[in-house]
């Protein structure tokens, strides 16, 4: 009996402590901007190290001759005046929160040689951004080529910088 | 038989007097109030603002940085104190938290679960007093258009009895 009354005790007690809880609240807002990115990469048999995507990538080509083998990874061949080296670049684009699937793929060279022109597919590079294409974010493949003229002199140094651009359309 | 009616006479008195104490803690403003103190442990990550118990913060423009993830991803840490008025700080207390409001694009997750407009569960025995952090993650996913991250997260505290 009293043990069923103690029992009646402690849940009153219970009762009374489960009233007793309490609530508060409080707000966290969070605010920011997101903006849209795209990248490029690009990756090449002719590139040092080779077929390794990367934002910045060097071709060192060495000697070169329209008599001697073409450098690796590049292949040799003849044009009207003259003799080209090609090497089939791969170009990644990806884009994150542009609202876009297209990109225009642009490029241009640093220093203009007299007698020496740097082509990716059939257009020739100059100063100004060149339109190369404009196609779907992801892997695509271009050739990058140097056309050497026959009249370029022995000895001439070919050094130069191309930028390639990606831009969402 | 006179002794048990004394013993549960007394019992009686003794709970009829805790009973009674109990109600008035119950009904006291004072010791019944308990709030949340947002505390700013991740300094430099976005600013954060407190005011009046609630906190705003900045995550300022975000855009993919790690290509191998999915999403744009921001992640900070919460610091929050459980406060009981009153001084004394005991006890556990269940913490919820729901979204009140979000731009629609962006979701958020509070230690890997994602918030909806119903109450998430995140600590059924948070300790009252001691700062508590917990991970808060927003993704924007990828096919998404830039524009503004904005949502509101409803923190609830209910002591345990």
């Amino acid at each position: 009996m009293a043990g069923r009354i103690l029992r009646i005790c402690v849940g009153i007690a219970l009762c009374a402590a489960a009233a007793g809880a309490a609530t508060g609240s409080a707000t966290f807002n969070i605010t920011g901007n997101t903006v849209g990115t795209v990248t490029i990469t690009l990756a090449a048999p002719g590139f040092i190290p080779a077929n390794t995507a990367l934002v910045a990538s060097t071709a060192t080509l060495g000697v070169i001759s329209k008599n001697a083998l073409a450098p690796v990874g590049w292949t040799k061949a003849t044009i009207t005046n003259g003799w080209k080296l090609t090497t089939p670049v791969t170009i990644a684009t990806t884009q994150t929160l542009t609202g876009s699937t297209q990109a225009a793929l642009t490029a241009k060279l640093l220093t203009p040689q007299s007698g020496i022109a740097w082509k990716v597919d059939a257009v020739t590079l100059t100063t100004a951004d060149q339109l190369i294409a404009t196609e779907a974010f992801g892997l695509h493949n271009h050739d990058l080529a140097v056309e050497i003229d026959n009249s370029v002199p022995a000895g001439t140094l070919l050094t130069n910088t191309i930028n390639f651009t990606v831009t969402a359309q | 038989m006179r002794r048990r009616w004394i013993a549960i006479g007394t019992m009686l008195l003794a709970a009829s007097a805790l009973h009674g104490q109990l109600r008035r803690r119950a009904v006291s403003p004072v010791d019944d109030t308990i709030s949340i103190e947002f505390v700013d442990v991740a300094a430099g990550d976005g600013s954060l603002t407190r005011a009046q118990g609630n906190a705003w913060l900045d995550v300022g423009t975000v855009f993919k940085r790690e290509q191998r993830e999915k999403g744009i991803r921001v992640r900070r840490a919460i610091g929050m104190r459980l406060v009981r008025s009153g001084g004394v700080q005991y006890g556990t207390a269940r913490l919820t938290a729901k979204l009140q409001s979000w731009d629609g694009q962006s979701s958020v997750r509070i230690d890997g679960q994602p918030l909806t407009s119903a109450p998430l569960l995140v600590d059924s025995r948070a300790p009252i007093g001691p700062v508590l952090t917990h991970r808060m993650e927003i993704v924007v996913p990828e096919t998404g258009k830039p524009g503004p991250i904005d949502a509101s997260i409803v923190w609830e505290v209910t002591t345990d009895p």
